[in-house]
């Protein structure tokens, strides 16, 4: 595949999921309820989430794709 | 958000219990080892494989999954009754952007019934609480943890109420 059009597939996705997790976040900080262990949860799942798309930028870039 | 009354305090914030939620969170474990068993056929098809392509997509698909169990968690956690001094407040998370929010307050509650359907129910100390307010429509909440303190909670705090007017 066309490197460029693996990067644009690769940022419309990861485009997509972000603003998916931002629109939940943004949710949860309209419900939460004060004093309780939702925020670690939370913390929880981003620090996952944002250590996933790390990884995968990295492994991006050793896909072999033509140039 | 919740607004609370100048002397109205939190007694106790109900989430169903975690069973409610098992089912989905062992479909996504499941799912999760979809792509060991994909991988192998891929393979035997003649579809080259490397380990940094394999890895790649493997990562892309345990982000929608890791993002799919958040999604769970989020409608468990905010599928909520939430007993104050004065009243329940029912929150009902029927999706991710989709909630119904009703309240009663407990002086006007008439009956209060709990329901542990079954074996697993008994031993996992859950159930369905109805709550029968006068005037009012009743209000459910299936699968809560601690059924009969929750029912004590709200009838003393129902009579506290009605005999403080």
């Amino acid at each position: 595949m066309n490197f460029l059009l693996a990067l644009v597939i690769y940022i419309v996705f990861m485009a997509c999921y972000w603003a998916f997790v931002w629109t939940i976040l943004w949710h949860l900080r309209e419900y939460t309820l004060p004093n309780d262990r939702s925020r670690v949860y939370i913390v929880v799942y981003l620090a996952i989430a944002i250590t996933l798309s790390v990884i995968s930028l990295l492994l991006f870039f050793s896909l072999p794709l033509k140039y | 958000m919740i607004h609370l009354g100048p002397n109205e305090k939190v007694l106790m914030t109900i989430h169903r219990h975690w069973i409610a939620i098992i089912g989905k969170v062992i479909a996504y474990i499941l799912i999760l080892f979809f792509p060991f068993v994909v991988a192998p056929a891929l393979i035997k098809f003649g579809i080259p494989l490397t380990i940094g392509s394999s890895l790649f997509f493997f990562i892309i698909y345990l982000m929608i999954i890791i993002l799919g169990l958040f999604v769970v968690w989020v409608e468990y956690y905010l599928d909520v009754w939430i007993i104050t001094t004065d009243r329940v407040i029912d929150i009902n998370q029927k999706s991710l952007f989709n909630r119904e929010i009703s309240e009663f307050v407990l002086k006007n509650i008439q009956d209060v019934t709990i329901d542990v359907p079954g074996l697993l129910a008994t031993f996992l100390k859950y159930g369905n609480i109805t709550v029968q307010t006068a005037g009012e429509a009743s209000f459910t909440i299936q699968q809560a943890p601690n059924v009969y303190k929750v029912k004590d909670l709200i009838l003393d705090y129902s009579r506290l109420n009605q005999n403080n007017n």
